[in-house]
């Protein structure tokens, strides 16, 4: 009974410090206070930009979608983040210091994650990561500069840093991938204010390539309790996944912008660097993307998944002490790599084992390559037969160009599974008779599969051929014609509703 | 002190208590447990959609006149509801972002006059523009037993042809017109105007552009100056003619563009008992030419002519032409009011247009293109001011390129140019240019260093006609120009086609 009480205490011992300890490391990590922040130099005077306008202006570049209004005192507003900011003469997050004139200077290039959504100043990785470096007592001081622009993607990115070279004169760039690389570009409203337009860049002229995560969070609202179950049949999430051919396209482009500015960065002695934030499968195949293009670039390993906890928890964008750690793994790289002259080692205490445990393990290139064969794999042969609206199957497989109703934009995308038979369901629009009858041209594998002509008052359903060449295909439906419809308040352009697609095999 | 003890020991357990769950719920989830229940550090909004009525009241916090389009084909019109300043002007909007005008009597029939900037009329006030003479004229010409006319005028300054059908298109049936009057302006098939996040107008790319980087539009510096006494260095045809010809691929893309949307229009006024007519101010081609176009679709589309003179401040109708009499105007206000009381007569039938056979009109169109091949000129060199009429996009005034270039030859053996690097940004070079002839890549050109030149020929014998040179760069930095930071890539020299 003694030693049942004494075995019985010891495991308790054991339950306790087992959760005890975590949950106590857990708890110092979220309510330690915050590193001390350098002082703030005098505030400049920048005109404030009224709340009822929004904070982008329309640059002078076409391939660069917008920034910052310039040189002012503003407020950015997206989803549920509301942040107070200052913009420099560039459009970009002002720095809170003066850049010292022999300083080495550090571009981190992106798009939110590297602007720091949702973060102040102090709490971007351009200033954390000077910070750390500027404490390991380098030779030359530091100046990090944020070059980033939420939902910027790879040719805004890009095209800003090369237009802007002779200002930032970097010694190295570090850009931090994310999804929407490979989204079209936005435009500008004439309040400032965020708008799909069309993007230069793009390879299908009025087909505005975007997931349609908006359709699926209403659809999903819409359909109540069954969401869940349709939400599993909404297929793998084709844009970032290298499998079919639009997604191949974007992933080549990114490689070939990348590569030229990695070709000019070096020509203007500066050095790029990648550096995934998580190690998602866009992040995965996007490595794979480059290797393929014959990129070999510096790579630095940060996170290899991130949590909820990691997030800011109201938006799934890193916390500061998510970023924090970023740049921590940083600094380690940058100064094991003889990047950073005279810096001395930063000490590995500084940084929690579990946190270091998360670190992501890169993989060799042969590796990489070989995980995208058989993510592609994978994904060809996820990909759901139908896509039908009403139902979320295969909405993931979708492009761009539905609107909340299955109202459907001049030019509607999505990717189908290999089938010998491409069948297509349209209804026209109601009350608009006079537009119809529209003949709304199909493209699938890469050519013109023909015409559906979509009559007033009846759904329509065609039927057209597939060649036998195996693998995924896009379908393009580009309607010659269409009107304005207002829906929930809102203004779009719409030509029919989708009622299915699918490939027969 | 025991219930002190007490307290104490409460507070261990309870803290033992939230330091294990914290424990527990990290080592099932992967989460925090009180990061979740944290206040954060920023103010939330409760996510929301914004609408037309938002964007609206958004919109008119900023100072320009205009606001962007949901359909990037229609680009821009005025900011909705409001009064805007324009060119110096108050300008009172409607709903639909047009000029705001009386509502239409009862029964009226309405007639719309469609178009760009001389549809809209610069004139103050408003009274004399075109949609208003013609409202008050037709209000004179009146029979008592005879049912009013109502002018609507649907068309924004800077408006293209492009911009003007798409508007029609996508609210046709707001406007329910029983007559569309399209006045076709010269430049009708250039690229159109973006808006900034002030309301004012920019240029931008054009949506579907084979060259979005270029503005397929005459460089403005020098646009000023094609109408002064040609010295013969000049010459070379109007370059919105070159477009509304298609003398080049560009041009020709647009033309085809611009008669598939026209003949989208007829059809579907058609549909809807109504009737489109085209017509010019100033007796310029580009309506001929798409009704050329049209009637090879099959589509009969009539053309008048306005009478009317255009000043750089007003449009206003000649006095001598006796505005009630019968004279030019008077007959075409007529047909126009034929067209409006007699219905809408098929587009494939026999009727009689009002001006003009097929037959008449394409041949009217082959003896234009004929004019304006014969007057191309062979060399385009920016420094000697010489053939730029011909340059139909991306040429600065100083001779410097965009990223993208387009320039119109007459058909020749071979094309020539030389470039020069006059752009200086760090890495720049050497700097590779695509150059393609009639939209195909037919080589590569490449400057070494700053300051250098490269000079290209190119075997263009193959081509039939006259070729549209396009110079792509791969790379380019943002430079001075008139107080502006531009994408600049080189500066021309010359380009020249050799017999």
């Amino acid at each position: 009974m003694k030693r049942s009480g004494l075995l019985f205490g010891l495991f308790g011992t054991l339950a306790f410090f087992s959760l005890a300890l975590p949950g106590a490391r857990s708890l110092w990590s979220v309510l330690r206070p915050p590193t001390a922040l350098p002082p703030t130099p005098a505030p400049e005077l920048l005109p404030e930009v009224p709340p009822e306008l929004g904070p982008y202006r329309v640059p002078e570049e076409r391939l660069v979608s917008y920034t910052l209004r310039p040189s002012t005192a503003l407020t950015f507003r997206e989803g549920a983040v509301v942040m107070p900011l200052e913009s420099d003469a560039l459009g970009l997050r002002r720095r809170r210091t003066e850049v010292p004139p022999d300083a080495l200077c550090i571009v981190v290039l992106g798009d939110s994650v590297a602007f720091g959504f949702g973060l102040d100043e102090g709490g971007t990785l351009a200033e954390q990561l000077e910070r750390e470096l500027t404490g390991l007592a380098p030779t030359r001081p530091v100046a990090c500069f944020t070059v980033a622009l939420p939902s910027w993607n790879v040719d805004n990115a890009f095209r800003f840093l090369l237009d802007h070279l002779d200002e930032f004169r970097p010694e190295l760039v570090l850009w931090l991938p994310v999804e929407n690389d490979l989204e079209d570009g936005y435009g500008v409203t004439e309040s400032g204010d965020r708008r799909a337009g069309e993007d230069p860049a793009s390879d299908v002229p009025g087909l505005h390539v975007r997931p349609e995560w908006g359709f699926l969070a209403a659809r999903s609202k819409e359909l109540g309790a069954a969401a869940g179950e349709a939400r599993l049949r909404a297929g793998p999430e084709v844009l970032v996944s290298g499998a079919t051919p639009l997604s191949r396209r974007r992933f080549a482009h990114a490689a070939e912008v990348v590569g030229a500015a990695a070709r000019r960065l070096e020509r203007a002695g500066a050095r790029l660097v990648v550096a995934a934030h998580q190690q998602s499968d866009f992040q995965r195949e996007l490595r794979a993307s480059l290797l393929e293009a014959g990129l070999v670039l510096d790579e630095l390993a940060l996170f290899e998944a991130l949590t909820k906890t990691d997030s800011l928890g109201i938006d799934p964008h890193p916390s500061a002490r998510t970023v924090g750690v970023m740049a921590r793994f940083l600094t380690e790289e940058f100064v094991a790599r003889g990047w950073i002259p005279g810096a001395r080692a930063p000490e590995r205490e500084g940084l929690a084992p579990e946190l270091r445990a998360r670190q992501a393990e890169l993989p060799t290139h042969a590796e990489a390559l070989a995980w995208s064969r058989a993510s592609r794999a994978r994904v060809a042969q996820a990909l759901e037969a139908r896509i039908v609206p009403s139902t979320l199957q295969g909405m993931l497989q979708v492009y761009g160009g539905i609107h909340l109703d299955d109202s459907l934009e001049p030019v509607f995308g999505a990717a189908l599974p290999a089938g010998r038979e491409l069948v297509v369901g349209l209804a026209p629009l109601d009350d608009v008779p006079d537009l119809y009858p529209l003949e709304v041209e199909v493209f699938a594998q890469e050519q013109r599969l023909g015409v559906l002509r979509l009559e007033a008052g009846r759904a329509c359903v065609a039927r057209f051929a597939l060649a036998p060449r195996g693998g995924p295909f896009d379908l393009v439906l580009r309607a010659p014609d269409h009107v304005r419809v207002t829906r929930r308040g809102q203004s779009a352009l719409a030509f029919g509703r989708l009622l299915e697609l699918e490939s027969v095999p | 002190m025991r219930l002190l003890a007490r307290l104490a020991l409460a507070l261990l357990v309870a803290l033992l208590t939230l330091v294990c769950s914290e424990g527990l719920h990290v080592q099932l989830t992967g989460e925090s447990l009180v990061a979740r229940l944290r206040p954060r550090g920023f103010a939330t909004l409760p996510v929301r959609e914004v609408g037309d009525a938002e964007k609206t009241l958004r919109a008119a916090r900023s100072a320009g006149a205009f606001r962007a389009d949901e359909d990037s084909a229609v680009g821009y019109t005025f900011k909705r509801e409001l009064e805007v300043s324009w060119a110096g002007r108050r300008v009172r909007t409607d709903a639909l972002g047009l000029c705001a005008e009386p509502p239409a009597a009862e029964g009226a029939l309405r007639l719309v006059l469609a178009g760009g900037e001389q549809a809209f009329g610069s004139a103050e006030p408003r009274a004399s523009s075109p949609g208003a003479v013609l409202a008050d004229t037709f209000e004179r010409l009146r029979a008592p037993d005879e049912a009013p006319i109502a002018v609507r005028t649907v068309a924004v300054p800077g408006w293209t042809l492009a911009n003007t059908l798409r508007y029609l298109l996508d609210r046709l049936h707001e406007l329910d017109p029983a007559l569309v009057v399209l006045l076709v302006e010269p430049d009708g098939l250039a690229d159109g105007w973006g808006v900034d996040q002030d309301g004012f107008l920019v240029p931008r790319h054009e949506p579907g552009s084979p060259a979005p980087l270029a503005t397929f539009r005459p460089p403005g510096a020098f646009e000023a100056r094609v109408d002064r006494p040609s010295d013969g260095r000049w010459a070379g045809p109007d370059p919105h003619w070159s477009f509304g010809l298609g003398l080049g691929h560009s041009g020709r893309a647009r033309l085809a563009r611009e008669v598939a949307s026209l003949a989208t229009l007829a059809r579907r006024l058609e549909r809807c008992g109504a009737r489109l007519v085209l017509a010019n101010l100033d007796g310029n081609h580009l309506p001929r030419i798409l009704r050329a176009e049209l009637a090879a679709l099959g589509v009969d589309v009539p053309e008048i002519t306005l009478a009317m003179q255009v000043t750089e401040t007003s449009v206003r109708v000649p006095e001598e032409s006796g505005w009630e009499r019968a004279g030019a105007l008077a007959e075409h206000l007529a047909r126009l009011r034929f067209v409006l009381r007699a219905g809408a007569p098929p587009l494939n039938g026999q009727q009689r247009s009002p001006v003009g056979s097929r037959d008449t009109v394409g041949a009217l169109a082959e003896g234009l293109h004929a004019r304006a091949m014969a007057r191309l000129v062979a060399r385009i060199e920016p420094a000697a001011e010489l053939g730029l009429a011909q340059a139909q996009g991306g040429l600065f005034s100083d001779g410097r390129l965009a990223p993208e270039a387009l320039f119109l030859l007459p058909r020749g053996r071979e094309l020539a140019g030389e470039l020069e690097a006059v752009v200086e940004s760090p890495g720049l070079y050497p700097l590779d240019f695509a150059l393609l002839v009639e939209g195909e890549p037919l080589g590569t050109l490449t400057l070494a260093a700053p300051g250098a030149r490269a000079a290209f020929t190119l075997d263009v014998a193959r081509f039939q006609g006259p070729v549209e040179l396009h110079l792509v760069a791969a790379d380019w930095g943002l430079a001075e120009f008139l107080g502006r930071r531009e994408p600049l890539a080189a500066r021309l020299l010359f380009v020249e086609s050799r017999p």
